[in-house]
């Protein structure tokens, strides 16, 4: 890899730095800003770091409802995807069936065993 | 490799206190999960035609693993730059209380604030969770210096990762780089869970997981800061109930 192709373009370190950098630095900078004032013990704190927590939280949530990249492209699993009975395999509609043969009989049938997979119309 | 006891001569250099915060990352399983988290953004970046410098620029200056795939994935994929700077932005958030709740651990009365700049820029949830757990055994007047050889450490050793996923990228199979990236969720949860100590971290976790669908549902864009204000604010409601009881 010669210099020039390690560096690449001026312009995307440009972008890194308006669309990367300094949206993340204004947090912490308004962070450091703010913090500088707030007693170690004080209940304000309590609620602050609750809250840093559960965004922290939404950005695991975030990254597992809406995948970016790489993540987004696993398929599923392909008896799922051929609308298959888990686990039996014969054809089920919904495919996540656990042997309701998809008729709505068996032990699991009629159960939503996951949400948002409805259970089978006739049951 | 413990860390000295505080009433320890061994603090009494501000250089053997960075030198101590440098070799605590290998006291943690945290910097195992960031080297595969990075090697994994080393990759991304790699796949989507950034280069090696830019990666390490971003890791770098931007230093936080969410923003930094968020950032790869949305101009990648030909969204805005003002499209990506908001993405980030709100992604970005999080730092603000990280940093808020964070810097009162290593101020002492005499600190200014400019000497804690580059331990704000450093805070991500990696730090924010380290510095919960060695700061205690770290003396106060020492504790900036730590941070920094910490910070430094992590930095460092995720500039590595980068160098060798950008490398390995042609040959990451598209499933074992999902599977890396599969990791920052990961180590975000289990690092936030082993620091929740108290009710008002564990409510507030998940409820923030659980609340966050809910909010994305309303698609205003602000659905991360919605969704954890308001569990945070649960959470802190809970922990002051349980005080006011006792």
């Amino acid at each position: 890899m010669s210099f020039a192709q390690a560096v690449g373009d001026w312009h995307a370190l440009v972008v890194l730095f308006v669309a990367g950098v300094i949206p993340n630095q204004i947090w912490r900078m308004l962070g450091l800003w703010f913090g500088g004032g707030i007693d170690e013990g004080s209940e304000l704190l309590v609620w602050v770091r609750a809250v840093a927590t559960a965004i922290l939280a939404g950005v695991i949530a975030q990254i597992v409802v809406q995948p970016p990249g790489a993540l987004a492209s696993v398929p599923d699993v392909p008896a799922l995807r051929r609308g298959r009975c888990w686990p039996c395999r014969l054809p089920a509609d919904p495919p996540l069936d656990l042997c309701g043969r998809g008729r709505g009989r068996g032990l699991h049938a009629g159960r939503q065993v996951v949400v948002g997979l409805k259970p089978p119309a006739n049951s | 490799m413990a860390l000295p006891p505080l009433d320890s001569p061994q603090w009494n250099s501000p250089w053997l206190a960075f030198g101590w915060g440098l070799c605590s990352i290998t006291q943690t399983i945290l910097t195992i999960v960031l080297f595969v988290t990075y090697l994994g953004i080393g990759a991304l970046a790699h796949d989507t035609h950034f280069s090696l410098i830019w990666a390490l620029c971003s890791t770098l200056f931007v230093w936080a693993g969410p923003a930094q795939i968020i950032l790869i994935t949305t101009l990648g994929s030909g969204a805005t730059i003002v499209q990506a700077a908001i993405a980030v932005t709100v992604s970005a958030i999080r730092l603000f209380p990280m940093v808020v709740s964070v810097l009162p651990l290593m101020r002492t009365p005499t600190t200014k604030r400019r000497e804690l700049i580059f331990a704000a820029h450093l805070t991500a949830v990696t730090l924010w969770v380290e510095c919960h757990r060695f700061l205690p055994q770290v003396p106060r007047e020492r504790r900036i210096a730590f941070v920094h050889g910490l910070g430094c450490g992590l930095v460092s050793v995720c500039l590595v990762a980068n160098t060798v996923g950008y490398v390995l990228a042609a040959n990451l199979t598209q499933t074992l780089g999902a599977a890396i990236l599969l990791l920052t969720p990961l180590s975000f949860l289990f690092s936030t869970a082993r620091n929740s100590r108290e009710i008002a971290d564990v409510v507030a976790l998940v409820l923030g997981i659980v609340l966050y669908p809910v909010a994305a549902k309303m698609n205003s864009g602000l659905d991360i800061l919605v969704s954890g204000v308001l569990a945070g604010t649960i959470a802190y409601g809970v922990h002051w109930w349980r005080q006011v009881r006792t």
